[in-house]
């Protein structure tokens, strides 16, 4: 049984803009799936679907979530299963106070209140929130607040978890911790889906990326989409930074084929390819260097509509 | 923009302590027991029962008196006005006449009722801070529920507090992006006219954040009803206070209409 | 301020406010469906916090009363949004009163609803003229402050003789904030059937 089965997904705004357009992908139980694309790709509105508050337009198209097809009339027993975390934390704390909005979720599941209490000091403690049961929603950090956003999913224990722009507007330190958190939960074994315009996280957080321009663009291991940098460009998106500064020590003769994705796979690499070599890395200058060097810078730049020296004269 | 009445809600008092849903109840009875009142003395004596449970509520005087302030200046002009205009029967001293008004002063009784009318305004608003600045605002919501107000009124008291805050900052934000660009707010068509789309914008952003929120709840399981963890429960120490507050303002109601008191009917 | 005090008025009139509030917030809660709740909450939340805003004119400065508004807006449901407002001022600024807040909403919230239904039945009419939306929402945010302010006025003035001037005092110290209102209103209403027009046809 899959955890996420969207076959053939279409849909369309009040408005008659086309948001979706035959969306298929499936989602096995335990991956970690980045869902990446540009804005106004329909992520948010596809992320709506999956527990049935938009449904598909006419009969065409169909979402099962671990094994049923989403009712509409059902999205009340969703959470059950699964949870969304949505952007703007705000909008996801709207009760008087942290222990409120955390208890919301179970109490609408009906679970017994002594129960209810424990998954609130649970759910918080594993978000680094614990004892916040009394705070006010209005007087945390943005930090606080999105990791709070998150703890109000959790208290609910579903299987998988939709989260929209998890780092986005955190401070360093903040989005350092939340990107923890995250990791703990796919160690746990739930099935997540990030949609993150966050190239540098994803290789820590995803197995997998979806690429999605209102419909799919691309579909498959973290390695495999990053390698196509035609289709990314098109896509109006990019590599983590990492994996592009190794394209351009490539121009200047490093050797190695499979690029690194993160900072931490980065030192692996320099080790194994500086012991492949016996120990020392030649990197030379020759009369084309600096044609590969463009080329690998140019590879993502994207077609702009703005000319770089325009001039403020 | 909004300072919180409930404050000092964690200070410890006998009040502090009594259960939010009688308490309430309680000193809501006194309060329209005053305001029903048509006699000073008996005012006086409501306000001196309404200064006590101030006292013993813990709350600084300063901070209730802070806020008396307001209501006083709002209620002045009917202490000002009503002694020297009309009261019934016209047996007053003229003092001056001008395009058809006359200003005499109408004896002690006019006084009397003036003053009558602002001890009533001050001693009811006296009695909101034993009432409701004892308590956090979100447990002031939930005793509501305990009482059994309709459950949609009880949602929207609770998530109208809420949002409150984070649409007041957004506007907070608006305007200092007005100021940034150089606008000043005066009072012409100009300015009118400006903070009026920007607050038309303000709602704007409202309804679509209404909207953002109603997603949020119904993937998390809202289906119509809210419900929390906290509960109330009553000893008897807070049924007692109920029946000596609830009793002093059937009292008052009783003193009035025996009779004993005279009062105050300008008709 | 249209809303008045406790320990003023007479107590036929704030008993008979709360006897009506009570009828019509039943109706109006009746028609409010559930996903109708938190959203009302939020926009009752902007009206709230809109009504603090101090607009300066001449010596004084006056304070958005926006029930006009309300019911162009949010139609029937604009009265339990009154109401939730003013319990709220209530609470947090004690401002109004608690005995009156009954006959406050019939003041501020019955005029709301007649701004509503002069708004939606005047849309209907075929005028001719663009933006028709400016000259009903001009027109309902003026008459529904101006209600509000002649009852609040014939209540004062029923109370007693001795509330005769303090009620002319009142009237006349709200007319330029019936203009202002209604002004207010005119440019909301032709903004948002600009910018977002569903905020105008709810129901």
């Amino acid at each position: 049984m899959a955890a996420i089965r969207v076959h053939d997904l279409n849909y369309t705004y009040p408005d008659g803009t086309a948001a979706l357009k035959n969306v298929s992908f499936v989602i096995e139980k335990g991956e970690s799936v980045a869902l990446v694309g540009p804005n106004g790709a329909g992520k948010s509105t596809l992320l709506l679907h999956l527990n049935g508050i938009l449904h598909s337009t006419g009969s065409r198209g169909a979402v099962e979530i671990l094994g049923d097809s989403v009712d509409p009339k059902k999205v009340h027993e969703m959470p059950k299963k699964i949870g969304i975390v949505f952007q703007n934390p705000d909008d996801m704390l709207f009760m008087p106070l942290l222990g409120d909005d955390v208890a919301f979720g179970p109490i609408n599941l009906g679970v017994a209140k002594e129960e209810v209490k424990h998954r609130v000091r649970e759910s918080l403690e594993l978000v680094g929130l614990a004892g916040y049961e009394e705070r006010v929603s209005h007087h945390l950090s943005g930090g606080e607040k999105k990791r709070a956003a998150i703890a109000t999913v959790l208290s609910m224990e579903p299987e998988i978890i939709a989260m929209d722009e998890p780092t986005a507007n955190l401070d360093p330190k903040s989005r350092a911790e939340l990107i923890v958190i995250l990791r703990r939960l796919k160690n746990a074994g739930k099935t997540l889906i990030i949609i993150t315009h966050d190239v540098n996280a994803i290789p820590e957080l995803a197995d997998r990326v979806i690429v999605l321009d209102k419909t799919v663009v691309a579909d498959g291991t973290t390695r495999d989409v990053f390698s196509d940098s035609e289709m990314l460009v098109a896509a109006g998106l990019e590599v983590p930074t990492i994996m592009q500064f190794f394209e351009v020590l490539q121009a200047f003769g490093y050797p190695c084929d499979v690029l690194p994705l993160s900072v931490e796979g980065a030192a692996r690499n320099l080790t194994q390819t500086i012991e492949n070599e016996a120990g020392h890395v030649h990197l030379h200058l020759h009369k084309h260097t600096h044609r590969e060097v463009d080329s690998a810078l140019g590879k993502y730049r994207h077609h702009n509509h703005i000319t770089a020296d325009a001039g403020l004269s | 923009m909004v300072s919180e009445i409930d404050m000092y809600a964690g200070l410890s008092s006998p009040i502090h302590r009594w259960d939010p849903r009688l308490r309430i109840v309680s000193i809501l009875a006194l309060i329209f027991s005053v305001v029903l009142l048509y006699n000073l003395t008996l005012v006086m004596v409501g306000m001196i029962f309404a200064i006590i449970l101030v006292y013993l509520s813990k709350l600084p005087f300063s901070f209730v008196l802070d806020r008396l302030k307001l209501v006083f200046l709002l209620v002045l002009p009917f202490f000002l006005i009503i002694p020297f205009t009309t009261m019934g029967t016209d047996t007053g001293v003229e003092i001056v006449r001008f395009y058809g008004i006359t200003l005499s002063y109408r004896g002690i009784e006019a006084v009397g009722f003036a003053a009558m009318i602002v001890l009533k305004a001050l001693t009811a608003v006296m009695l909101i801070f034993p009432m409701i600045g004892t308590s956090r605002m979100d447990i002031t919501i939930k005793a509501l529920e305990g009482l059994h107000l309709p459950n949609k009124l009880v949602q929207m008291f609770a998530f109208t507090y809420r949002y409150i805050f984070v649409i007041s900052d957004e506007f907070l934000r608006t305007e200092r992006s007005l100021a940034s660009r150089g606008f000043k707010r005066r009072g012409d068509l100009y300015t009118l006219t400006t903070m009026s789309k920007s607050i038309a914008m303000l709602f704007v952003k409202s309804y679509e954040r209404a909207d953002r929120v109603f997603y949020a709840m119904r993937s998390k399981g809202y289906s119509g009803k809210v419900v929390t963890l906290h509960e109330f429960d009553s000893e008897r120490q807070d049924w007692i206070n109920a029946i000596l507050v609830f009793g002093f303002a059937v009292l008052l109601q009783v003193a009035a209409m025996s009779g004993a008191f005279s009062v105050y009917r300008g008709i | 301020m249209v809303h008045i005090s406790d320990g003023i008025l007479d107590p036929l009139l704030w008993e008979g406010g709360w006897a009506i509030t009570v009828i019509i917030l039943a109706y109006t809660l009746s028609k409010m469906k559930i996903e109708d709740v938190p959203k009302l909450s939020v926009i009752t939340a902007a009206v709230f916090v809109a009504s603090l805003i101090q607009f300066k004119f001449g010596p004084t400065s006056v304070h958005f009363i926006l029930n006009g508004f309300a019911g162009v807006t949010l139609g029937l449901l604009a009265y339990p949004c009154i109401f939730v407002a003013l319990v709220l001022q209530y609470f947090l600024f004690q401002h109004g009163g608690v005995t009156t807040i009954g006959i406050n909403t019939v003041n501020m919230g019955v005029p709301a609803l007649l701004a509503y239904l002069l708004f939606k039945y005047g849309m209907r009419l075929n005028l001719g003229i663009k933006r028709k939306e400016i000259l009903f929402g001009t027109l309902g945010g003026g008459i529904a402050v101006a209600l509000a302010v002649l009852f609040l006025t014939l209540e004062l003035a029923t109370t007693g003789e001795e509330f005769f001037e303090v009620a002319i005092v009142v009237a006349t110290a709200h007319l330029p904030i019936i203009a202002i209102e209604a002004i207010f209103t005119g440019v909301v209403a032709g903004f948002l059937a600009t910018v977002q027009p569903e905020l105008l046809y709810r129901r």
